[in-house]
């Protein structure tokens, strides 16, 4: 498949602070993108210059073969872009934005009104296209605001967190918009967010941002499949090199190491996680968790070690980013 | 068509916004309606607000028939006399703080006594003003008046005269001879006026064939101050578009920086426009309907049209800076209120400047562009000046324009 975004080396500097630190990916038209990170990895930034909202510091992208440096009013004519934030003007309703959003990209007539009403199907607010923006709920504005990126039928689309405080019925249709346009109209997607589950069912590849660099980049079943069989994370009193050592040499187990950056617990996933409150973690790396469990519980057991937490980790991106980075996605 | 479509969506928005249609358009008009009012009925209330004011230069200072004159003009009960030396109320006169004056010239006194013609002279702005006219016929009033107890003696004395030139038996008293000397003296006097009234208008051409009023001066301040206002409902226009994401957005769409500033601040422009369109319309229409004056427009609509554009303009950079500078909500608020409400104040919008007799507010009104939109929109609505005559202003203005925009673009956070 041809690329239709490469992007070279891109770098931003803010004074001192590198908020993005020499990233490079492509992506292969048709495809739907993840880019995986917690807030304030560099994101955000990352698509705001693919995007052309300001400049890298250096590197540049291309977009069908195209320099956003040199020929920008080209390329984001390709583009559409759903920021973060709703960006719409909310005394003006749906159908206005739209109309406003499509004749800015040189849109008219016949066309505008075809394609404004296009969209609106897609996000299913036709009914409602002539109320005020600021009269819908939240998901309904998040519909409209992604609407307002495909109203002129861009070949590559950016969603930067595109969930973000959305109701859980408003973001099942934003997945099923989603999918719709990439697999009827084979739209090109870039998703941005910090939701691994999000990630995990839309995109075909992901690549994982931290401070500002790129850590990984594959699909995700290469991506889970490089732990291997699971992570285990147990809470004791003291641990020191021996006991680390002896955890590794267990059968099952891949590798054993202190979890220096202790997160506060998810309340989300609701595991007994009390790793904050306690002086030692270990992150236990497994070919097959079930096994390392039964080995490790019968090790500390046989060295009177307390237990004081355990958390069993299946491999997903979240262990992905935990092994990669050492610390969650939400941290 | 880009920038059409910007300024086309800025505009829907704010029409929609019912404190901005307040604020730019009802609120100057309520500003005019109250200035009016209360400035017309203060400049009656020195003394009698019944009677017209009328300030006059007595060059005869001393004179027996000026003193006549003068007691004369107060003795009618319309008219109140206010002395005053020819300088000042030259410098009153030409600043508009005074409309309308009277001169009695050098040896008023002793010309009327060797029957020599003379001309007290009434300045006016306007001649045909209500005022102006009263003040005409009353004066003719007392001028006659005066010259009739003159014409009795001159024709008593010229009796004497006659008798006095007769042999002593033919000094007879003729009550028929008396009669008719009199009568001739009082055709004379009428045909040929020993004091005429002289009424000046200071132009060549004349300022309007309406009445004069207090909306002349009121108008132009308001007009320039609430023009300059619109600059910060701009500033706050893209202020909101940063804020809510919909400029970064506009930013990832294939539009020049140009094509989005010049959708941004279009509207400025146009609402400027609109806003002097429904002032004017008002101030030359309406405010008759309410039964107050209405507003002259001088002689030269498109003198006016243009200091309304470079008004508009300047008002649009301005819009620019301010939002290159402030960056926070509550900066607008305050580079606003610093650049808008103090720069009209000391531009002359709200208080003539002719009235802050400092020198130093004077000087600082020279750097601040109110002043000059003021001046030119006076020059033409009170003293029918036309376009030659407000070129400098327009001049002013464009230069602050320039550099308005010029310092905006280079602060401007495209970011």
């Amino acid at each position: 498949m041809p690329h239709i975004l490469e992007v070279e080396n891109m770098v931003k500097k803010y004074g001192e602070f590198e908020a993005v630190k020499g990233v490079s990916f492509d992506v292969e038209e048709g495809e739907v993108f993840g880019l995986l990170g917690p807030n304030g990895a560099g994101k955000t930034t990352t698509i705001s210059m693919i995007t052309g909202l300001f400049p890298p510091t250096s590197g540049t992208a291309r977009i069908d073969g195209h320099d956003i440096l040199k020929e920008p009013l080209l390329v984001k004519q390709m583009n559409g872009l759903v920021p973060q934030d709703l960006a719409l003007y909310p005394t003006l309703s749906a159908r206005a934005n739209l109309q406003f959003f499509g004749r800015v990209y040189g849109l008219s007539g016949k066309k505008l009104k075809e394609n404004v009403e296009d969209v609106l199907r897609v996000v299913s607010l036709t009914e409602r296209a002539d109320q005020t923006i600021e009269k819908y709920s939240g998901g309904m504005k998040r519909r409209v605001n992604i609407a307002a990126g495909l109203v002129h039928q861009p070949r590559l689309l950016f969603l930067d967190e595109p969930t973000v405080g959305v109701d859980p019925q408003s973001r099942n249709h934003i997945f099923e918009s989603v999918q719709r346009l990439n697999r009827e109209r084979g739209m090109t997607i870039i998703y941005t967010s910090h939701y691994m589950e999000e990630v995990e069912l839309l995109c075909n590849r992901v690549a994982i941002i931290d401070q500002g660099k790129l850590i990984a980049l594959d699909t995700i079943k290469n991506l889970v499949a490089m732990l291997g069989g699971g992570v285990l994370r147990i809470g004791v009193r003291h641990a020191d090199d021996h006991l680390l050592a002896a955890l590794s040499q267990l059968p099952s187990v891949k590798n054993a190491s202190l979890l220096q950056s202790v997160a506060q617990p998810n309340p989300e996933v609701q595991t007994p996680d009390l790793l904050h409150t306690l002086p030692a973690v270990i992150k236990i790396e497994t070919q097959n968790s079930q096994q390392a469990l039964i080995h490790v519980i019968n090790y500390l057991e046989d060295q009177n070690i307390a237990l004081l937490s355990l958390d069993i980790l299946e491999n997903n991106l979240e262990s992905v980013f935990l092994h990669l980075t050492g610390k969650q996605l939400r941290e | 068509m880009k920038i059409l479509s910007i300024a086309w969506k800025d505009l829907k928005i704010f029409f929609k916004e019912p404190g901005y249609l307040i604020y730019l358009i009802v609120l100057p008009l309520v500003f005019i309606l109250l200035f009016t009012t209360l400035f017309s009925a203060s400049i009656g209330s020195t003394s009698d607000t019944n009677k017209i004011s009328l300030v006059v230069v007595n060059l005869d200072s001393g004179g027996e028939q000026a003193e006549q004159l003068l007691k004369g003009l107060e003795a009618t009960g319309t008219i109140q006399v206010i002395p005053s030396t020819l300088e000042k109320t030259q410098s009153d006169f030409r600043d508009t703080r005074i409309t309308q004056y009277l001169t009695i010239p050098e040896n008023f006194s002793q010309n009327i006594a060797v029957g020599k013609k003379v001309e007290v002279t009434l300045t006016a702005l306007d001649t045909f003003s209500m005022s102006v006219q009263t003040l005409r016929m009353s004066t003719y009033g007392v001028v006659n008046d005066m010259l009739l107890e003159r014409s009795i003696l001159q024709s008593l004395e010229q009796f004497a005269a006659m008798q006095s030139a007769l042999p002593s038996e033919n000094r007879l008293y003729d009550p028929e001879m008396l009669t008719a000397q009199a009568k001739s003296q009082f055709i004379s006097s009428k045909e040929r006026p020993l004091v005429d009234v002289k009424v000046e208008v200071p132009q060549t051409s004349k300022t309007s064939e309406e009445d004069f009023s207090m909306v002349q001066f009121s108008v132009p301040g308001f007009t320039v101050l609430f023009a300059f206002l619109v600059s910060q409902a701009t500033a706050r226009s893209i202020y909101d578009e940063k804020k809510n994401g919909s400029f970064r957005r506009l930013m990832a769409a294939p539009l020049s920086k140009l094509q989005l500033l010049g959708g941004k601040l279009l509207p400025n422009f146009l609402v400027v426009i609109f806003q002097i369109l429904v002032i004017f319309f008002t101030s030359t229409v309406l405010l008759s309907w309410l039964g107050m004056d209405r507003l002259s427009l001088g002689q030269s609509p498109l003198t006016l049209a243009a200091i309304s554009i470079m008004l508009a303009l300047c008002s649009t950079s301005l819009g620019i800076l301010i939002a290159a500078i402030a960056k926070t909500e509550a900066q607008i608020g305050g580079v606003s209120a610093l650049f808008l409400w103090l720069m009209g104040f000391l531009g002359g919008t709200m208080v003539p400047l002719d009235v802050m007799s400092s020198p130093m507010l004077n000087t600082i009104s020279k750097f601040i562009p109110h002043s000059y939109a003021v001046g030119a929109y006076k020059d033409v609505l009170t003293l029918g000046a036309g376009f030659n005559t407000v070129l400098p202003a327009l001049g002013v203005l464009l230069g602050f324009s320039v550099l308005f925009f010029a310092i905006g673009l280079w602060r401007f956070d495209f970011d």
